[in-house]
């Protein structure tokens, strides 16, 4: 117990020996890490706006005109007999018509709507909306149903989802050429902040080696102090992460909210709730801290321990 | 005790450092290896404490061959060594009693211990008085008692003193030959490196005489010098059970059996 407290007192010492370079190390850590948050929730909310929209938004089947309700049914059954269909919605043209004016008109949607008095503009548009039990499979289901001679349209989210796609691999990409950059740079900082103390301590170096300390307990200060910056560098970025999150997830409602969109769309474009990504980011986030403090404190001592 | 077998060194430059030493040194002897500079004794030293590996031979301490250690045995081993250096080698930041305990603190003794033994190291070295102080605001003879102290607090069976008084003044010197002898006497082995013919001559101890790499002489010193019999006040403890003189080296150096002391000619 007396060397861990030993060790650990060290390991402040030498963060205070070298506070230029700790905070150095620290601020670049900091940003690594605030880089990796920030590009995480992008990139973890793109791919949640783009399966919400394959599941929210579902297959809607436009039928041609003339086609008889039995054709429909018929039709109905036979998708449901191909498998994999979790549900099947049959929506008319008066409803379609009536979602059509809440959506767009809202409270006054009866006032505004006046105009159309009797005349159904979606008439012919009564569709069927299916929702497949594996969203992985609704290019297949959309090109089986485009198969039937009786559809005269299929809708599904393939081109929101693949736009999102696209633009996911975009952050992807960006942001791990930028963590890659920053990374390089804090474990070179991180490096040189421990041999910098480890020149400072070179001669409690040698004579801790030769009156008989082991490897362990020379190594374990540098460690810590390696461990600490990696640790302070990640609260920092988590602590901003924390505000700017729940600001983004607020403004985002506010917004949506704001513009009147599509009930449907608020759905859609929802971020994912705090709660469920803070964990995460806290997970994330000070493991790569602490562990880039770790290893390369532990790596960068090792040359220093040969007397 | 420590057993050279035909010892050799040479380093990766290619200097013959130590050329076939053959050396007993038994349990609780004291002794001094003296020899010009290059004649192999820091590298005799570093071959103790296992800082080198011999190229050649064995070199065994309490039966066991050092060369052959693993690597992570080795901080286990220098415990049973108390290491004493020239420039004291004190972690200048921290106070005498921190110093102390700092090898303590190396082998995980805990608090307790530390404050039992450290008070009894200071007093065994003479420099309770000055626990507070800083190295800096020591003389270079209690800096090196507190060297010592830090030597011994593990309770080493051999203390290893590379020129411990190197950098002290005469009396200074004498009060830490004092010590070391002191040290012998509670039954610790000692070996002192030491360029000084006057140290080596003060005390009736074994001398081990190097030069080039090899032992020239090993003989027991006959002599007090005036200064240090002064300083003793009476004789110093003899060595027992030793011969005066190990016949085996009478030839190569040519001394005088009668004076034992001409090692350096």
């Amino acid at each position: 117990m007396s060397t861990v407290i030993y060790c650990f007192r060290q390991g402040i010492s030498n963060l205070k020996k070298n506070l230029l370079f700790s905070i150095a190390s620290t601020v670049t850590i900091s940003a690594c890490i605030f880089l990796f948050c920030l590009f995480y929730c992008l990139v973890m909310n793109v791919q949640h706006i783009a399966y919400n929209a394959e599941t929210t938004i579902g297959i809607s089947v436009f039928f041609n005109e003339g086609v008889s309700m039995d054709e429909k049914e018929a039709f109905r059954d036979e998708v449901i007999e191909h498998g994999g269909v979790k549900e099947i919605n049959y929506k008319s043209a008066d409803e379609a018509w009536e979602d059509f004016k809440e959506d767009y008109f809202g409270e006054q949607s009866e006032e505004l709507a006046e105009a159309f008095a009797d005349d159904n503009p979606l008439a012919h548009s009564d569709s069927y909306e299916i929702f497949l039990n594996n969203i992985e499979n609704q290019d297949s289901e959309a090109k089986f149903i485009r198969s039937f001679d009786i559809v005269r349209e299929v809708n599904y989210a393939n081109t929101v989802v693949s736009a999102l796609k696209s633009l996911n691999r975009i952050i992807y990409a960006v942001s791990v050429v930028l963590i890659g950059i920053l990374f390089a740079i804090s474990v070179f900082l991180i490096s040189n902040t421990i041999n910098l103390t480890a020149h400072f301590r070179k001669r409690e170096n040698e004579i801790m080696k030769m009156i008989g300390a082991t490897n362990g307990m020379i190594r374990a200060p540098f460690v810590i102090e390696g461990t600490i910056i990696g640790f302070i560098g990640a609260v920092i970025p988590l602590g901003l992460m924390y505000y700017i999150y729940h600001r983004a997830e607020q403004s985002a409602a506010a917004y949506i909210s704001r513009s009147g969109a599509l009930s449907s769309l608020s759905d859609i474009a929802k971020l994912i709730p705090f709660n469920e990504i803070y964990p995460k980011l806290v997970l994330a986030g000070t493991a790569l801290g602490v562990g880039i403090g770790f290893v390369v404190s532990f790596v960068t001592i090792r040359k220093h321990l040969k007397v | 005790m420590i057993e050279f077998n035909n010892v050799s060194k040479v380093y990766d430059t290619g200097n013959r450092a130590i050329r076939d030493i053959n050396l007993t040194v038994g349990d609780g002897e004291f002794v001094f290896v003296t020899g010009r500079s290059g004649a192999g004794k820091s590298t005799l030293l570093k071959l103790i404490t296992r800082e080198l590996r011999a190229t050649e031979g064995e070199v065994l301490v309490a039966g066991r061959d050092i060369g052959r250690l693993r690597e992570r045995d080795i901080p286990r081993y220098r415990r049973q060594l108390g290491i004493v250096f020239q420039d004291f080698r004190l972690l200048n930041d921290r106070n005498v009693f921190e110093n102390i305990a700092f090898a303590q603190r190396v082998i995980g003794a805990s608090r307790a211990e530390i404050r039992r033994n450290v008070p009894e190291m200071m007093k065994l070295t003479g420099i309770s008085a000055k626990y507070k102080n800083m190295p800096n605001q020591l003389s270079g003879g209690e800096q090196q008692r507190v060297a010592i102290a830090r030597a011994l607090i593990n309770r080493p069976s051999v203390i290893l003193a590379d020129e411990p008084t190197g950098n002290l003044d005469e009396r200074n010197s004498e009060e830490i030959l004092r010590l070391l002898l002191e040290i012998n006497q509670m039954g610790t082995t000692v070996i002192v490196i030491t360029h000084s013919k006057q140290l080596v001559e003060s005390v009736d101890k074994r001398v081990i005489v190097m030069d080039k790499g090899t032992v020239v002489d090993d003989y027991v010193s006959m002599k007090n010098s005036p200064p240090l019999k002064s300083f003793f006040g009476s004789e110093p403890p003899k060595q027992r059970g030793r011969s005066r003189r190990n016949p085996e080296f009478s030839a190569m150096s040519g001394n005088d059996q009668e004076n034992g002391r001409r090692h350096e000619r």
